[in-house]
């Protein structure tokens, strides 16, 4: 098979697999179903493996190809193409071996669901379209993925769509992408607009010359033109990639059923736009400003959404808060030029956070359907498979030496400590208090969920048991990923892997200088245990089995001493407050007033059926030309020749 | 050589000759085969199957004139002629059992269907202005007969009275016209047309007179008060021949005297032909939204969609020729299929006569109901259907010939003329109706209706070999 071929195939499986179910699913049965969604992300899985293994073989030279021209307009041409290099192949064995862990544990999850087949469907149409947005060789088709993903993470939010909260929740992150999108297509505009082409390698060639240019807003206003695609492309990142403000939809997203929170809204999708710019580096590496941007927005996210995430009580709440903080921590990476990190990070995160996520999942169909943790503790006895391995996840999210967390946050935190964009130091310190607080709700969760006396009555303990073998193997699986995907970092990172599709300017040098810090895997483990943000990281974990393990009293006693903190912390900042009441409820205002004067009166009363009613009148009178009586009728002929002929006499 | 000559000219004639052969015989078979025979169905059918066989033919792009240069053979008479009789062949079918079921006398419908075809056949290949006289009186008498078939019904016979008196009245028109053409350029042959001098008043009024002529047998206003009355007025079968195959007879006589003949005259005749189409489409369109009968809202439908075809004459190159046959012949197509439909509902009991007949189509006779929408559809222009591509061409000679004023005024017209035909489909599918669907529908008429009926969506997906067709016969 061709590579072009093989290229089709990672991309078409899925989506035959989801086209079929998704209609032609009535005449399938239910087991039929997830077979073959799974054997289209199995071949679509085993197509990035080959499309890797011919990539490792000529060396990680970048393949760009085109296949389909959709259209051409003057010399403008939109089409469908593949650009195939290390950045694309990493995203495309991530999103296809998540999305296959999270299909077969599906098989678990949604044992008993009425929209079973519909679910599959979906989350094959996912695949299709993440990979059609990683492997874009143009922002057309980059575009056209970024918003399929964004639909079906719609569809999916309110897959349970009797459900009010669901319906809201999938409302919400609809508006709030839509945001992001503007913004991002925006972005895709002014890069047609100055360069007249949207095929990336023809930007990036065209980038360079366009530094000095300027981009008229007003007449009196301008703004460098660099510095407008880049940011109003990072707003798109910001939309899809959860960061602050447009932070607002993933805590509610995971109204979805859970695998759904894994796979879209932790593992993948979530990551498109740290993935976006790490593809557009040859772009933000031209705009100071927009880095700026990037790293002061990505710290904010980071450093607060992680600690909204130490008050929350819902298990998979938590989880998405850290999902929160982690993609702020590779924000905070791309921001430092450090793109290689920022991928290295999504790589790993997909893993141990799809394991938390799936893990939550195993905990909520043991405790059927309870989401509380309050309403957990001691599960480790009856649980021994999930208690494992939601450890091994932890240690991972709060980056404990050794696992795959620690390789790529400690490498993250280093880089901000090495970069020399003004503020950096600030951000250091954000990222690194990050890692305490990390390290504290992670360890609280765990602590509730696993540990301690049973919050719940004895007989619904002693129905909770392990789940079955499709929820627990997926885990087991991304737990091993969990544990050894951050050996890869000197490959990857300190190789040539990322070298010919990441474009690093000269003057941001931080990878350079990480390159000479680094001497080897072991090395860096040893350095680990000595390093500043180990012992924040036990700090958090005392702390955090202090107060709910050892001493249950102490968040109690502390109450009314963090009466205010945990007020703001609750109410998360008053985001949601904003947006509902004050922006939310102007737009509805606005829209009432409009739908009021403009449509109802101007629109639909005058102009539509004012016409209408005229027309109508008109007709109603001409008709009566028509009488009936013949002499009538000879007579308009007559008359009517009797004008032509006056007309023309009169003409001439 | 003059023998030869001869058996050549014969030879190209050889579909007329058959036409007229075989509607005598038809005429001839009436009388002796008892009235429930399918005879004179079937040989009727066989004489319009032999015609079209005879008539198509390969384009070649060349013109032979024949009997002395009164007659003409070219790629634009193929194309017509070989439509007609297609058509006349449909309308025959749905005809049929309206025609069986009322006992009207068979032989005489299907011998004056032929004849009147025979006479537009004339009119398709005429190179004289007699020849062409000689064709629409054919046509015409065939016609008036048919509409006063039903001798025992009075709408019918004032309808048929009415179209008589004034068609009358139009002929005289046309052939005043013809006379004083006579009389200032002293030939008939419509090549040979052609004035030496200045143009003078006297070619204009003969000008005008033609064109009035013409307006009649196309039914612009305000020569179309006829229309209406006959639309509603004559039998079921006889409106959908009047409303179908002689619109494509009228535009072939149109061409041929307007652009085989008077092209030297375009100036003049373009004038006339701007206030004739901005009168038909604003008051057909308008006034068709007062109407509640069917057919009658039909009628005006046709008024409007005449004076669309009259926008792409009087563009007068060969742009504007080709868009306004195209769209004669898809006009013929929708609307033969629309009366298709009207007569496959009466053939059910269920006649479709007034507006609120069509409440609850939809749910009643689905499978009709959505074939009326379609054409529907096509007739008020909505893409996906190939009524679409027929605005659009006209709207594009219109355009490129500098015609923008009216070519918004068409687009405006054909807005108000949405306005019904959305209507008829509102009612069919937001009414409700209490009756009920018991009849099932006759296989050959619905069969053969949906075929008909899909083609303006199949039209619309594959256009290309028609309007090629279209341009490729406007020399």
């Amino acid at each position: 098979m061709s590579f072009v071929q093989l290229c089709l195939t990672t991309v078409l499986a899925p989506l035959f697999g989801s086209i079929v179910v998704g209609l032609f699913g009535k005449w399938l049965s239910k087991s039929h179903a997830h077979l073959i969604t799974i054997a289209g992300v199995g071949i679509a899985l085993i197509a990035s493996g080959l499309v890797f293994y011919e990539l490792f073989q000529t060396e990680y030279a970048p393949q760009n190809f085109s296949v389909y021209e959709w259209a051409k307009i003057g010399g403008f041409s939109l089409g469908v193409g593949f650009l195939i290099d290390s950045l694309t192949v990493i995203m495309m064995l991530v999103v296809t071996s998540v999305s296959l862990m999270v299909h077969i544990y599906t098989i678990g999850y949604m044992h008993d669901d009425p929209g079973y087949k519909r679910f599959f469907s979906y989350i094959s149409l996912f695949t299709f379209s993440m990979l059609m947005l990683v492997m874009s060789n143009n922002f057309l088709q980059l575009f056209f993925g970024w918003e399929a993903v964004g639909l079906v993470s719609y569809l999916l939010i309110g897959f349970w769509y009797t459900r009010p909260s669901a319906i809201l929740a999938n409302i919400k992150a609809f508006l709030v992408n839509r945001v992001g999108d503007f913004g991002f297509l925006l972005g895709i505009a002014a890069i047609a607009v100055s360069t007249s082409s949207l095929d990336y390698a023809q930007v990036f060639a065209a980038a360079p010359s366009l530094t000095e240019s300027q981009l008229t807003i007003t007449n009196s206003f301008q703004v460098p033109l660099l510095t407008f695609i880049c940011i109003a492309l990072f707003v798109g990142a910001m939309g899809k990639s959860a960061q602050v403000p447009l932070h607002v939809w993933l805590p509610d997203s995971m109204e979805g059923p859970t695998p759904i929170s894994a796979l879209i809204h932790a593992a993948t999708m979530v990551t498109a736009g740290i993935f976006m710019v790490a593809r557009m580096s040859p772009l933000f590496e031209l705009s100071e400003t927009a880095l700026l941007f990037i790293m002061f927005v990505g710290a904010i996210t980071a450093f607060f959404m992680g600690l909204v995430a130490m008050v929350q009580d819902d298990i998979k709440k938590v989880v998405a808060y850290s999902t929160l903080s982690q993609l702020g921590y590779m924000t905070v990476a791309l921001g430092v030029s450090a793109y290689s990190l920022a991928i290295f990070h999504l790589y790993t995160h997909a893993f141990f956070k799809a394991l938390l996520f799936l893990a939550a999942g195993s905990v909520i169909i043991a405790m059927h359907h309870e989401q509380n943790i309050r309403k957990m503790g001691g599960l480790w006895k009856r649980m021994p498979i999930t208690y494992v391995t939601s450890l091994i996840g932890t240690l991972a999210l709060i980056g404990f030496p050794a696992f795959s967390g620690f390789f790529s946050k400690e490498s993250i935190i280093e880089a901000v400590h090495l970069s020399e964009l003004p503020g950096a130091h600030y951000v250091y310190l954000m990222v690194l208090s990050g890692v305490f607080i990390t390290a504290f709700y992670s360890l609280r969760l765990f602590i509730l969920v696993f540990h301690g006396k049973p919050r719940m009555s004895d007989e619904n303990y002693s129905h909770v048991n392990e789940t079955p073998k499709v929820v627990t193997v997926p885990l087991i699986v991304l737990a091993i990923c969990s544990v050894f995907a951050g050996y890869a970092i000197e490959p990857m990172i300190y190789g040539d892997f990322f070298a010919a599709s990441i474009r690093v300017g000269e003057q941001h040098g931080v990878m350079t200088k990480m390159a000479e810090h680094f001497h080897g895997v072991q090395a860096m483990i040893t350095h680990g245990f000595v390093a500043t943000a180990f012992y924040l990281l036990l700090g958090g974990v005392l702390l955090a089995w202090l107060c709910y393990s050892l001493v249950p009293s102490i968040p109690k006693l502390l109450a009314p001493v963090l009466a205010i903190p945990s007020f703001i912390l609750a109410r998360k900042y008053g985001c949601d407050w904003l947006y509902i009441k004050g922006f939310a409820r102007l737009g509805v205002g606005v829209g009432k007033v409009a739908s009021a004067l403009g449509d109802r009166i101007l629109i639909d009363g005058l102009m539509v059926n004012g016409t209408a009613s005229m027309v109508r009148g008109v007709s109603m009178q001409l008709r009566k030309i028509q009488s009936g009586y013949l002499y009538q009728y000879a007579f308009a002929m007559i008359i009517g020749l009797l004008e032509l002929l006056t007309y023309f006499y009169y003409q001439t | 050589m003059q023998i030869e000559t001869m058996i050549i000219e014969y030879i190209l004639a050889v579909p007329e000759i058959v036409l007229l052969l075989g509607a005598c015989l038809v005429l001839l078979t009436g009388p002796f085969v008892s009235a429930q025979s399918h005879w004179t169905f079937v040989l009727t059918q066989a004489v319009l199957l032999a015609t079209l066989y005879l008539c198509a033919r390969p384009f070649t792009g060349q013109a032979i004139e024949l009997f002395n240069d009164f007659y003409i053979d070219d790629d634009l008479s193929v194309l017509a002629k070989s439509s007609m009789s297609a058509f006349m062949m449909v309308v025959i079918l749905y005809s049929r059992g309206f025609i069986n079921k009322y006992n009207y006398p068979r032989g005489e419908y299907y011998s004056l269907a032929l004849f009147s075809l025979l006479g537009m056949m004339l009119i398709s290949s005429a190179n004289h202005l007699l020849m062409i006289y000689l064709g629409l009186e054919l046509l015409s008498l065939s016609m008036y007969a048919l509409v006063a078939m039903n001798r025992d019904d009075s709408v019918s016979s004032e309808a048929a009275i009415k179209y008589f008196v004034l068609g009358a009245i139009a002929s005289g028109f046309l052939l005043y016209g013809i006379s004083l053409i006579y009389g200032l350029t002293g030939t008939l042959f419509l090549s040979e047309l052609s004035v030496e001098n200045e143009i003078g008043l006297g070619i204009i009024a003969a000008v005008i007179f033609i064109v009035i002529g013409l307006a009649f047998k196309l039914g612009a206003v305000p020569f179309h008060m006829w229309l209406p009355d006959v639309y509603q007025g004559a039998p079921l079968p006889v409106t959908l021949l009047v409303a179908s195959v002689p619109k494509i007879a009228g535009l072939l006589l149109a061409l041929r005297l307007l652009m085989d003949g008077l092209q030297f005259m375009h100036e003049y005749w373009q004038q006339s032909l701007v206030v004739l189409a901005l009168l038909s489409l604003a008051m057909g369109n308008i006034v068709a939204i007062a109407q509640t009968n069917l057919r009658r809202m039909l009628g005006y439908s046709t008024i409007g969609h005449v004076g669309y075809i009259l926008l792409g004459l009087l563009v007068g190159n060969q742009d504007g020729y080709s868009a306004a046959l195209f769209y004669t012949l898809i006009y013929a197509l929708m609307s033969s299929a629309v009366f298709g439909v009207l007569l496959c509902a009466e053939r059910m009991n269920h006649p479709l006569e007034n507006l609120v007949d069509l409440q609850g189509l939809g749910k009643i006779y689905p499978w009709l109901a959505f074939l009326l929408l379609l054409l529907m559809f096509s007739m008020a222009g909505i893409p996906m259907t190939v009524g679409f591509y027929a605005k659009l061409n006209i709207l594009q000679a219109l355009v490129t010939s500098g015609w923008i004023e009216l070519a918004v005024f068409a687009v405006v017209a054909s807005v108000i003329g949405a306005f019904y035909y959305l209507r008829v489909i509102k009612l069919m599918y937001f009414e409700e109706s209490d009756t009920q669907g018991s009849q099932p529908m006759p296989a050959g008429h619905i069969s053969v209706l949906s075929i008909h009926a899909l083609l303006v969506v199949g039209l619309f997906l594959f256009p290309q070999m028609l309007l090629e067709m279209c341009k490729q016969v406007i020399g």
